[in-house]
């Protein structure tokens, strides 16, 4: 009788203890394993689902341990925008994240100032746009949209700007470079800077003009790196051993000093080079080789000038790839693949073992949302970004 | 010469489990207790019933076996399969799982498991996972009021 009984209690017990048991019981880095695995937006809304994990969620501990994750693990933030309204410079943009596999996360639609509409990734939580003077922050995990204040004008309508995430500050800068004049000896072209920590104002953030003026005009994006920011140079001078082409901004030091390109005379001057960022170095990409091929230059040592030719890829074996037209932009270098851009509806992924390249998922590129679209759509654009909770302060 | 051992594991309800060294050593912790070569005695796991002891090896088994078969096209598919099939289980056994694995330092388990349970809470809104997890509602009607507003956003 006192066995059977025991064992009854035996029962109630275990069943009630099996209640208890489950989610909140297991260890605390378990639970921090198992939320990091989801989207921000995801986490925000299971706040509320309990204290306990309203506070594992609002952990600083977890934050850090989530960033930290979310870091390996890139999305794509892909933009659509139309032809715009001569009249108006109203310009609409359409904003989608998805993973590698272009499974959709948060969608948004917003109506901003400008005509064609520049987007720079920071290679971590958020995106800048800008259109001449004016420039906007996105975080697509959290959807939050900020216009910054607008930089300096440029009589010559002349902008240009680049966009980063420092590591060691958990600090992002936008730079912007406006051209005040030019004459027959050269241009005059200003400098500024944005700086925001997590949870400022973004929308009141105030530029800072530095002292020293750009000595050459430059092309394309500027690229964040160790503390750098890097440009090509756009007026390559007639004196054909002038291979200084790299404009560097060294945002401790606030001065401006060029990079020599690697290994000159070894390709055509007039190939089209451009910067990318890979493990954390500045890259050179020259894709214009004979054979079709695709040769990345690391900046191995940034104080002493120091190129490797990191890697040497063919093209003619991506399929898709016509070597005429086809411009290939390496994206990141991520479990031991080359992710790259190839202008395709799918990303591809080269394999060094195999010196082959993979398919990625096809990824939706037309976003027909229920006919807002007023002009013809310009075509696709995206970059990669990782989940984060910065806060841009507008809420 | 190296005659695969057979280990001994027995789970808290006193089970005795005999298993390959290969097997047993997908445990990172058992393969440190153990280490090499010496006559092994036997380890007892009093934190693991024989219940999930017994699924455990069954995974360690099955991802041994995977990793002597020849790469060919289709058997990452298949262990991927083999995997979802094995996590089918209830949420108790699930969380039992997860214990388990993280006790014996099992990568590979702790990892399906914990992205198992995060698939589950994925898409669902916060009463759901309180029904599915018997998570209890703690909040005042005003701390929920605040925290609704504050991340009003999330839900739209």
């Amino acid at each position: 009788m006192s066995s059977l009984s025991s064992k009854q209690s035996n029962v109630i017990d275990r069943s009630s203890k099996k209640q208890m048991q489950g989610i909140c019981n297991l260890p605390r880095d378990i639970k921090f394993d198992i939320l990091s695995r989801l989207l921000v937006k995801d986490l925000c809304k299971f706040r509320c689902v309990s204290k306990h994990w309203c506070n594992l969620i609002s952990n600083p501990t977890f934050l850090d341990f989530y960033h930290e994750r979310s870091s390996d693990n890139p999305r794509i933030l892909m933009m659509n925008d139309s032809e715009n309204d001569d009249n108006e410079q109203q310009q609409l943009i359409h904003l989608a994240s998805m993973d590698l596999d272009g499974k959709v996360g948060n969608e948004s639609m917003k109506r901003i100032y400008g005509d064609y509409i520049d987007m720079l990734p920071s290679g971590h939580g958020l995106i800048c746009l800008f259109y001449e003077n004016h420039f906007y922050l996105y975080n697509p995990a959290t959807q939050e949209f900020v216009s910054l204040v607008q930089g300096s004008l440029s009589p010559c309508n002349d902008h240009g700007a680049g966009f980063g995430y420092v590591m060691s500050t958990k600090e992002y800068k936008v730079v912007h470079m406006f051209t005040q004049s030019e004459s027959s000896t050269g241009f005059n072209i200003g400098c500024e800077i944005l700086t925001l920590s997590n949870g400022d104002e973004a929308s009141s953030r105030p530029w800072r003009v530095i002292d020293q003026c750009c000595p050459y005009l430059v092309t394309g994006c500027a690229l964040l790196v160790d503390n750098v920011f890097y440009s090509t140079r756009a007026d390559k001078h007639n004196n054909s051993s002038d291979y200084d082409l790299i404009l560097a901004l060294d945002l401790e030091e606030e001065n401006f000093r060029t990079i020599r390109l690697p290994n000159p005379g070894s390709y055509d001057e007039e190939n089209y080079m451009f910067l990318v960022e890979l493990r954390g170095f500045l890259c050179l990409v020259d894709n214009f080789a004979i054979p079709p091929m695709m040769n990345i230059w690391m900046l191995k040592d940034a104080k002493n000038i120091t190129w490797v030719k990191e890697y040497s890829i063919r093209f003619d074996i991506l399929d898709g790839f016509d070597d005429v037209y086809t411009i290939v932009t390496p994206l990141l270098y991520h479990n031991e693949e080359l992710v790259v851009d190839s202008d395709q509806d799918s990303l591809h992924y080269y394999n060094f073992e195999k010196e082959s390249f993979r398919r990625g998922k096809r990824l939706n590129m037309q976003w027909d949302i229920n006919q807002t679209w007023e002009r013809p759509l310009r075509k696709t654009r995206l970059s990669l970004y990782t989940e984060s909770f910065f806060s841009l302060g507008s809420r | 010469m190296s005659s695969s051992r057979i280990i001994t594991l027995t789970s808290s309800d006193k089970v005795d489990f005999y298993v390959n060294e290969a097997v047993a050593f997908q445990s990172q912790t058992i393969k440190d207790v153990i280490g090499d070569g010496c006559e092994d005695k036997g380890t007892l796991l009093p934190n693991v019933t024989s219940e999930i002891l017994s699924k455990v090896i069954e995974y360690c088994n099955m991802h041994v076996e995977a990793g002597k078969l020849e790469e060919r096209s289709g058997v990452d598919e298949e262990l991927k399969a083999w995997d979802a099939e094995f996590v089918k289980v209830d949420l108790d056994t699930l969380f039992d799982l997860i214990q388990a694995a993280n006790y014996l330092n099992i990568k590979g388990l702790l990892d399906l498991t914990c992205l198992t349970v995060a698939d589950l809470i994925r898409g669902k809104t916060p009463d759901e996972i309180r029904k599915t997890f018997n998570i209890e509602y703690q909040f005042t009607p005003e701390e929920e009021e605040e925290l609704r507003r504050e991340n009003q956003w999330a839900s739209e």
